[in-house]
């Protein structure tokens, strides 16, 4: 059943009365989906090139799909930016910590739980999390960013609170994943770094050991961590894209995955072109602003 | 070849790689042998009543369309691991290829290799997979392998560039280039056979990745159609509502067979870099 999205959409309006064969021809001429597929893609390319237009989505038409991903967005941001942030310090702070801890045992046996942790794929913690924290112990909603029954008013606390409720277990099911491979890559940094020959320059010189440790080998191994932030964007984007869909949570990846269900080929392809561009311009701007926290790479230039 | 077989006793003294072995072999066996016991007919649609409690019939209950769990289960394992083992040996052949060859060659060649593999590194993996699984609709395991293999493969060619980077300036290699072995003969008879824990590793942390991947199409209703995969327990999981329904021996059994094929992956990872690099340390 490769897919017809005039077809599946004639079958959603299925639902409210008869839609015909005229219909489907009508909207076939429409969307412009009779034409040879060379010549959509072409019209899509000069709509997209020369008018910066998406295109309409054809399973809410006629919204476009411009207008999807820019009232779906925030709920994506505001999602990504906090578990980016919250595991990105916890795994950081947390690996400094086992890297400068003597205790051995305790610190092998922290690194081999986290590594376990985060061999788990995301949607499957999701799930589990849902299971568990939602319907056996039913702490936190089942999914979606705000109640069914609340009304949407950013100035009340009361929908504030509700939105961070709804907001706790798809975030927590990112960062719990993501937290272990930070701590593994700030640890194994940190190790290598302690070795070095202006560690122990310092150390036989005198320089306190606080500040050795966070002065001279945190903040060196802290750069690395910043080109790892770039290079995880791209996989926290896929990782939100299936958390949105096992929470029902109405960012772009939910989008994303219903526009794929429905063959709603407008807003796949809009959301795959905003995202390869967002990830990419992310990498972009951090490529371009290393230099100002690596002042070795400015040197070089 | 005795001191071969010293390593290979060696990995098993190594309490991680053991413990990986030992998740991973009832596993293995369930996915080779169980299908031999359990009819296919019991996965099918309403071939049993609806929403069972496990019992002695029913060992792992039934879901909501009348799908033996603990069927469904044996016979979903075995495609799973399938997939991964394809598509982890096809991505790590390209990793290895373009990792060696860029690495070895240097210059343009090698730059222009480098920076393919580090685009790769970067585009979102998930809803490029996606995206063409969608367009395509009707996957077939190898179909499903070699896309994500397709685009899984730049971590290898990293891992394998960085390591023939080292080893290219060796004198071993150097002599060989004297006495006029060709630019294959190098590359794939020198170099190669010096990272064979390198491969091994990737080649099972490819697996899981796959695995990853797989699962996470088949989570949304893509991929290949008509078979029963792990990915696709998870896919009607969601669909029939099994978390909020409380199913739990719905739940559980995939649940726990990933966790614990991710985890033992892992261990058996863990236990090789502890063997072949001591230097490590992870």
């Amino acid at each position: 059943m490769p897919g017809d999205p005039i077809d599946s959409l004639i079958a959603s309006m299925g639902q409210f009365g008869s839609a015909g064969r005229e219909t489907a021809e009508s909207f076939r001429k429409l969307f412009g989906v009779d034409r040879p597929i060379a010549e959509q893609f072409m019209k899509y390319l000069e709509r997209l090139f020369l008018h910066f237009d998406l295109g309409p989505s054809l399973l809410y038409y006629p919204k476009p799909v411009a207008e999807i991903i820019k009232s779906r967005l925030p709920w994506t941001i505001g999602l990504l930016g906090i578990t980016t942030v919250v595991s990105w310090t916890i795994g950081n702070v947390l690996g400094a910590l086992v890297g400068f801890s003597k205790r051995r045992k305790l610190n092998s046996a922290i690194l081999l739980v986290s590594i376990c942790i985060s061999r788990i794929p995301y949607y499957l913690l999701a799930m589990i999390l849902v299971f568990t924290l939602a319907y056996m112990i039913p702490i936190f909603p089942t999914g979606h960013a705000y109640g069914i029954l609340v009304r949407v008013d950013w100035s009340d606390i009361n929908f504030i609170a509700n939105v961070l409720k709804h907001l706790v277990l798809p975030s927590l099911s990112i960062i719990l994943v993501s937290v272990g491979g930070w701590m593994v890559s700030m640890r194994s940094m940190l190790v290598n770094i302690l070795e070095s020959d202006f560690i122990v320059f310092g150390e036989s010189k005198g320089i306190k050991e606080r500040d050795l440790m966070m002065e001279y080998a945190f903040k060196n191994a802290l750069l690395p961590q910043v080109t790892g932030l770039a290079m995880s964007i791209g996989f926290m984007m896929g990782g939100s894209l299936l958390t949105e869909y096992v929470f029902a949570y109405p960012g772009i990846g939910s989008a994303f995955v219903e526009g794929v269900t429905g063959r709603d080929y407008n807003v796949v392809q809009g959301v795959f072109l905003f995202v390869i561009i967002s990830v990419l311009g992310a990498n972009l701007v951090i490529d371009l602003l290393y230099p100002l926290i690596d002042p070795r790479i400015r040197m070089e230039e | 070849m005795g001191s071969r077989t010293t390593q290979l006793l060696k990995l098993f003294h190594n309490k991680y790689f053991l413990a990986g072995f030992l998740v991973m072999l009832p596993l293995i066996l369930m996915a080779l042998l169980g299908p031999l016991f359990v009819p296919y007919a019991e996965t099918r649609v309403g071939n049993n009543p609806t929403d069972q409690q496990p019992s002695s019939r029913y060992l792992l209950g039934t879901d909501s369309y009348g799908r033996d769990v603990f069927a469904v289960l044996v016979h979903a394992i075995g495609q799973s691991f399938l997939i991964g083992f394809i598509a982890g040996g096809i991505s790590n052949i390209i990793g290895l290829v373009i990792g060696l060859t860029g690495a070895y060659r240097g210059g343009l060649f090698g730059q222009v290799l480098a920076n393919f593999t580090l685009v790769f590194m970067v585009i979102p993996t998930m809803p490029i997979l996606t995206v063409f699984a969608a367009y395509v609709r009707l996957l077939t395991i190898p179909q499903m392998s070699i896309l994500i293999a397709l685009f899984s493969w730049s971590w290898s060619a990293r891992t394998i560039r960085a390591q023939t980077l080292t080893l290219k300036e060796r004198d071993f290699v150097s002599l060989s280039r004297m006495s006029g072995t060709s630019f294959f003969g190098i590359v794939f008879k020198e170099i190669m056979p010096q990272m064979l824990s390198f491969i091994v590793t990737s080649f099972i942390g490819g697996i899981g990745w796959a695995m990853m991947n797989e699962i996470a199409i088949e989570l949304i209703g893509l991929g290949p159609q008509n078979v029963q995969t792990l990915g696709w327990m998870l896919y009607w999981i969601m669909q029939g509502g099994a978390m909020i329904k409380g199913m739990w021996w719905w739940i559980i059994p995939p649940s726990a067979v990933l966790i614990a094929s991710f985890v033992g992956l892992q261990f058996l990872n863990i236990g090789l870099d502890a063997v072949f690099n001591p230097r490590l340390r992870r």
